[in-house]
């Protein structure tokens, strides 16, 4: 038993839907998961499989219109961000749990200077003037490996690169010492050598700075450099989720072996890539048993109807699966 | 920006060049005889070609461009037989009211229109909206010179706050030309009002919905902070755009609008020299309003340029 | 066989945009209402526009004279049918004219490029740099005033804005690839803007016409009140204006009810483009 205290996040439950023409549809369903500190979770799963929906409920940054929080709780520290007042939830916000979003270019504000940008969020959270929060966004844009910073303050986002346009964001996200920090794809939009700096740059950062980290991409091979741990989600839900080098070494789940099978591999070993086959589900045609079924290899041993459940392997009580064929 | 500046002004003059082309052929193209309008329909056939030669008619129409050109770019608009003026100290006389006629009408148009717009697109679908929706689009149904005759009627006849008749070309203080001009600008102002209204409730929701809004958010900044700072900084630029644009629609108004209130002006010039089918004052007010017309746009792409600092640099 | 599926699926297709939008419902059925008194002036208006009854002269509104009459005796009422006929031919022919010559020139500059569509939009860019009341103003001056001038007068200034909504789809339109294929399967370039072209922006089109003959409509109102209308004693609502606005102290029906009556028609005009336009606007079709 551990004591809950030693969670920074433990979510339970948590499901969001979405309201489309037809109704109001479930998007992630039973997300339970926790969160050490100083760890670093990633969220795995092709696009439109519910992480970044996750991260963004956990946020509060819905939509106000067309999406609603049906279950769940999520305990930040002592308080349930989800019950929250949204004056509660917004001193936390940037505060003590900050996000870095994928695109750098329109996540940035086009009309103000992108130092002013930084220090604002030190201004709002911190008790500080405004001069000192000039300087204190300095000290993070230097931090963040920006050359010649106090050149670069009064620069407006669009003179700068992609690569250095996420290290304003890294910055921005920074400024008030998070203890909890969400990354959506931070890496995607940005060339692939600027990539591997800011996968090193992000880890550099966290040692230093001692926060945890939700790490949301679809890339398995960048997850292995930054993750303590891995969930891998499906059709909304989480289908698998373990420490890396176990998840790696002893995937259980279907859909994670065939994930794993679809990354090419740069160690010489010549096995074929294998798509998976079929489509995944969309939210309103949802089936009622597996949502992975239609697309497993193992079908003609499974049924249909009944829906798994996450729970954790036999003798290995860190790694959960939800899989009938898995005990 | 001197460059952008440059750059500006340079794309102004084949515009202007244009416009005045125009209407110099237009108005060469009315039927009639200048000559047989300024001596009357008894002239003799001598005095007529007289008159002509005078006036520079009987030379071939590329001479004529050439030197009505010539005259426009030492700033001289000619000269109005008619009146026995010239057409530079007409319109000097009576532009300064209707400056501040459309100046008025413009700040009129912006100081109730954005607000207008963002309280309608902050209580998206609520009543309000709906009423400023509905509203602002009956706005936009009014004739200039209906809306100014029940604007009259509402304010000066039945609730006498203002005069009927206004004369702000009389010897008044500055206070009464002020008040002179209350109910003129808010006639020109209402259209204004109704674009600026629309365009920035439309531009206002757009930009909520942009990616650097919901970084706002998530840094924590307060809800006020995310509108007034992130989120209208952006909107309102466009907004600037409509009101160049609609500037031009609120020139054509101010004639209407200075007949129904009885103001001196170019509209009322106008319709005098279209009245006394004086052909040279009409040629030169179309000048004028050329002028005004690319000036107005020039200093919208300047303003534009200023407020956006993706143009400024560029 | 085939336009005949077309149509049904467009007649369909703008059932559909009605549905979603209920105020361009309401626009559309008070156009149709305009529309029916206009053609049944002669049945519905009680007296006749112009027959002149100095004894009756500015009554006000009464059993016998619903809206009053003007400084000549003249039923206001009666005039305000026959004058919302003239407003209403006037507005639909000048858009009409426009929306074809535009369309026309627009699609043909984009489709061709080069010389002849800087020219075009070179011009179209002056044009539009005049005022719509100014430039309208000073053709029907030069043409002289009549019912046909006032008609080419506001084509005129209209056709850029509507060659300007022509062209850049027919840009777009021209670099896609069906387009392309049409073309090297030797298809003419009339048939290509006709059945290709055209139908993506039709939706535009009749936005633009429904706002503009709202414009129309007032520009006709304003250069009739400015005394450059049809010629009296032919009854237009600006020109009823006019005439009634020296009376507006002592019998302010004569020149508030045709004001009214300009009002809804453009009212009527503006709430349906308003309507259609954010019903086929994709971006706004999802938030309701």
């Amino acid at each position: 038993m551990v004591d809950a205290m030693d969670y920074l996040l433990e979510v339970k439950d948590l499901r969001t839907a979405f309201k489309l023409s037809s109704g109001w549809f479930p998007a992630i369903t039973d997300i339970s998961f926790v969160l050490k500190p100083d760890e670093t979770l990633a969220f795995v799963g092709e696009s439109g499989c519910g992480k970044s929906v996750t991260a963004y409920t956990l946020m509060g940054l819905l939509p106000q219109h067309g999406s609603r929080i049906e279950s769940g709780s999520a305990i930040f520290k002592e308080d349930d961000l989800l019950t929250m007042s949204e004056e509660q939830l917004r001193k936390i916000r940037g505060n003590n749990m900050t996000m870095i979003f994928q695109e750098p270019m329109t996540s940035l504000n086009p009309v103000f200077t992108v130092g002013s940008q930084i220090a604002e969020a030190a201004y709002y959270h911190m008790d500080i003037s405004k001069a000192e929060a000039k300087n204190h966004a300095l000290e993070l844009m230097d931090l963040v490996k920006i050359p010649a910073a106090t050149n670069r303050y009064d620069d407006y986002p669009h003179h700068l690169s992609g690569g250095m346009r996420q290290r304003i964001m890294i910055a921005m996200a920074l400024a008030c010492e998070p203890d909890l920090v969400f990354a959506d794809e931070p890496t995607t939009a940005l060339d692939v050598t600027i990539q591997a700096q800011m996968l090193y740059l992000l880890g550099e950062l966290k040692q230093k700075k001692q926060m945890s980290m939700i790490f949301i991409t679809h890339d398995l091979g960048v997850v292995a450099h930054v993750a303590d741990r891995i969930a891998v989600m499906y059709a909304g839900n989480i289908v698998e989720t373990a420490p890396v080098a176990e998840l790696f070494k002893n995937p259980c789940h279907p859909y994670t072996q065939a994930l794993l099978k679809s990354i090419p591999r740069l160690d010489g070993k010549a096995e074929s890539l294998v798509p998976i086959k079929g489509m995944v589900p969309s939210i309103d045609t949802m089936p009622e048993g597996c949502r992975f079924f239609d697309r497993c290899r193992n079908k003609a041993q499974c049924r249909p109807d009944k829906l798994p459940q996450l729970l954790p392997l036999d003798g290995i009580p860190d790694h959960f699966v939800r899989c009938l064929l898995v005990s | 920006m001197l460059q952008y500046i440059i750059k500006r002004l340079l794309f102004a003059i084949p515009i202007l060049l244009a416009v005045v082309t125009i209407v110099f052929f237009v108005v060469r193209a009315a039927p009639g005889d200048p000559a047989q309008v300024i001596l009357g329909d008894s002239a003799s056939q001598e005095s007529l070609t007289a008159l002509r030669a005078e006036l520079g008619l009987d030379r071939p129409m590329i001479v004529q461009y050439a030197n009505f050109l010539f005259s426009i770019v030492r700033g001289n608009l000619g000269y109005s037989l008619i009146r026995n003026q010239s057409i530079n100290s007409i319109v000097a006389e009576v532009l300064p009211f209707t400056i501040e006629l459309t100046v008025a009408g413009v700040l009129v148009g912006v100081i109730i229109g954005i607000p207008l717009g963002v309280l309608s697109a902050v209580f998206r679908n609520s009543t309000a909206d709906y009423v400023t929706r509905v509203g602002s689009l009956l706005g936009l149904s009014f004739p200039a010179f209906y809306s100014g005759i029940l604007l009259l009627l509402a304010f000066a006849v039945y609730l006498h706050w203002f005069p009927v008749i206004s004369d702000p070309g009389g010897t008044g203080s500055f206070g009464e030309r002020m008040y002179m001009l209350v109910l003129p600008a808010m006639n020109l102002g209402l259209l204004m009002m109704v674009y600026v209204t629309r365009s920035s409730r439309s531009s206002l929701l757009e930009t909520l919905g942009e990616d650097y809004i919901r970084t706002a958010k998530a840094k924590g900044l307060p809800g006020y902070i995310i509108l007034y700072k992130h989120a209208l900084k952006n909107a309102l630029i466009p907004v600037i755009t409509i009101v160049g644009l609609y500037l031009g629609v609120l020139v054509g108004n101010s004639v209407l609008t200075e007949i129904v209130f009885n103001r001196p002006g170019l509209g009322k010039l106008i319709l005098s020299a279209l009245d006394e089918r004086d052909y040279n004052l009409l040629q030169g007010l179309m000048v004028i309003y050329a002028l005004v017309i690319v000036l107005v746009n020039l200093i919208t792409d300047l303003t534009y340029g200023m407020v956006d600092p993706r143009i400024r640099k560029q | 066989m085939k336009k005949i599926d077309h149509f049904r699926y467009l007649a369909g297709e703008t059932l559909l945009v009605f549905n979603r939008n209920k105020t361009s419902w309401v626009g559309l059925v008070l156009l149709v209402i305009i529309l029916l008194v206009a053609v049944l002036a002669p049945v519905i208006a009680p007296y006749n526009p112009v027959e002149q009854n100095i004894i009756q002269r500015l009554q006000p509104p009464s059993s016998q004279f619903w809206l009053g009459t003007d400084y000549y005796g003249r039923d206001v009422l009666s005039r305000i049918v026959w004058g919302s006929r003239i407003s209403f031919v006037i507005g639909v022919a000048s858009v009409g004219i426009a929306m074809f010559f535009g369309t026309i020139l627009g699609a043909l500059a984009g489709y061709k490029g080069g010389m002849f569509d800087s020219f075009l939009m070179g011009l179209s860019d002056v044009m539009m740099s005049i005022p719509t009341l100014l430039m309208g103003l000073l053709i029907v001056a030069i043409l002289g005033p009549s019912q046909l001038n006032l008609t080419i007068a506001l084509a005129l200034t209209m056709i850029p804005r509507f060659a300007r909504i022509a062209r850049a789809p027919t840009i777009t339109a021209k670099n896609q690839v069906y387009v392309q294929a049409c073309r090297s399967m030797g298809f003419s370039d009339i048939r290509i803007l006709v059945v290709h072209i055209f139908p993506n922006i039709l939706g535009e089109l009749i936005v633009m016409a429904s706002m503009w003959m709202a414009t129309a409509v007032r520009m006709e109102a304003g250069l009739s009140f400015i005394g450059l209308g049809v010629k009296p004693p032919i009854a237009t609502l600006g020109g009823m204006i006019r005439e009634g606005f020296k009376d507006i102290l002592t019998a302010p029906w004569a020149s508030v009810y045709p004001g009214l009556a300009i009002l809804l028609i453009v009212f009527a005009a503006n709430l349906l483009g308003d309507g259609l336009r954010d019903a086929l606007d994709p971006k706004l079709r999802n938030e309701r």
